[in-house]
């Protein structure tokens, strides 16, 4: 089991909350055996496709520094900002993770130390891409999540290979892995730049 | 920049995209939600219901008790500076609903009433944003569509092919997994063009629902970039 230290002023207070894995994909990957991927408490992160926040919630209780949550739904974006108003260090951004220059202009110039990627879409590397070459340089980890049912409804092995080899001419692959028994045909990347 | 004000920024400036971003569409599922479920069930309750209302006239309040946000529905004007923007008749529309409701459990007090005046204004509201393809579909059938697949965004950037069969996903996924005759119409069975009740023959009633959906799917495109699509 995973759990964080609560930060939030609430009164019956709990000292940690549990992160659950069948509802984070982060989660799932420690629990799998990544453990390099937990965040520091100096990481500045970048996280494309932040919902609900959920997993953002239990990455602010791990940092002290700021979290940039991308998200493109209003109804989702709605209580992400409650979150925010809450925390005191979640910035939500309200827009496409296609469009860069937003995300740029919203950043202030940060530099990031960590970007993470879960947007079940079709072109879902190439957003990666697109926002790596960015925002990431080669001390950044990357970590990717790819749902493989939302890009082909085929063999889901096939997908991951085939999205290996893409990945292969961008980034250093330094571990892969499949969030089984957490979530059923998701893999998830740890990348870094070449 | 320091931590702090890069958050307050960007509170403040999603806050006004998320403002501009939600669309009246809301407001049409709203009504046709409370029509299904007066149909469905013997005397619901609507505290959920109204719940999903107010949240979104008024995103950011922390009122969670359903009996407070009742009382405290009752006398606001639903003017809100962040949340969705309902013109003058739309108000009378809500408050109307709310003079349907008891105090004390939040039910329809005379349904027969309530009913026809709901349906009425359901019916109203798709006349108004939708006045193409309400003269295609009865309203109450489009209504449903939208709803059940989540906005007018979503269903505007459909194939016809796919607007066909909305609402018979199960008999779909059967057909695909285990080959099974592939559903020929959903939702828009009811409609008076396919007349199903007139006795039409399934394989008539098929290519209609075929042409129906074709020309349903250009109309409802045409209201979405006319009423609801703010991009130039």
């Amino acid at each position: 089991m995973v759990f964080t230290k609560d930060k939030t002023p609430r009164k019956p207070s709990k000292l940690y909350r549990e992160w659950n894995p069948l509802k984070s994909k982060w989660c799932a990957a420690i629990r799998k055996g990544i453990e390099e991927i937990i965040p520091p408490k100096d990481a500045v992160v970048l996280y494309l496709g932040a919902s609900t926040g959920t997993t953002v919630s239990h990455i602010s209780d791990l940092t002290d520094e700021i979290i940039f949550a991308v998200e493109n739904s209003a109804e989702m974006a709605i209580p992400l900002i409650r979150l925010a108003e809450k925390r005191r260090n979640i910035a939500p951004i309200f827009s496409d993770a296609r469009d860069i220059e937003y995300i740029k202009k919203a950043m202030f110039g940060k530099k990031i130390n960590i970007l993470f990627q879960d947007i079940p879409s079709r072109d879902q590397v190439e957003i990666l891409i697109k926002n790596s070459d960015e925002f990431a340089d080669k001390n950044t980890q990357i970590l990717f999540s790819l749902k493989t049912q939302s890009i082909s409804q085929q063999n889901p092995d096939r997908t991951y290979r085939e999205v290996t080899e893409k990945l292969k001419k961008h980034f250093l692959i330094l571990k892969n892995i499949s969030l089984d028994p957490f979530h059923r045909k998701h893999y998830f990347f740890v990348l870094s730049k070449i | 920049m320091k931590n702090d004000k890069i958050v307050e920024w960007n509170i403040l400036r999603s806050k006004e995209l998320v403002h501009e971003a939600l669309n009246k569409d809301k407001i049409i599922i709203f009504f046709t939600r409370i029509a299904e479920d007066l149909k469905r069930y013997q005397n619901p309750n609507f505290y959920g219901r109204l719940k999903e209302l107010y949240l979104l006239i008024y995103p950011y309040s922390n009122i969670q008790d359903p009996k407070i946000l009742y009382k405290d529905m009752k006398k606001s004007d639903f003017d809100s500076k962040d949340g969705l923007i309902l013109d003058d008749e739309e108000r009378g529309f809500v408050k109307k609903f709310i003079d349907f409701l008891d105090d004390e459990q939040c039910k329809i007090k005379n349904k027969r009433a309530a009913v026809e005046e709901i349906e009425e204004i359901q019916a109203k509201l798709v006349r108004k944003y939708l006045p193409n393809s309400s003269k295609l579909v009865e309203a109450y059938i489009l209504g449903k569509l939208i709803a059940s697949v989540g906005g007018i965004d979503r269903i505007s950037r459909m194939p016809s092919s796919t607007i066909q069969i909305i609402g018979a996903e199960k008999a779909l996924f059967r057909h695909m997994s285990k080959h099974t005759s592939c559903p020929k119409y959903g939702l828009i069975y009811d409609s008076v063009r396919i007349g199903i009740k007139k006795g039409v023959k399934p394989r008539e009633a098929g290519k209609r629902a075929r042409q129906l959906a074709n020309k349903l799917s250009l109309n409802l495109r045409v209201d979405y970039f006319r009423n609801f699509s703010k991009s130039q």
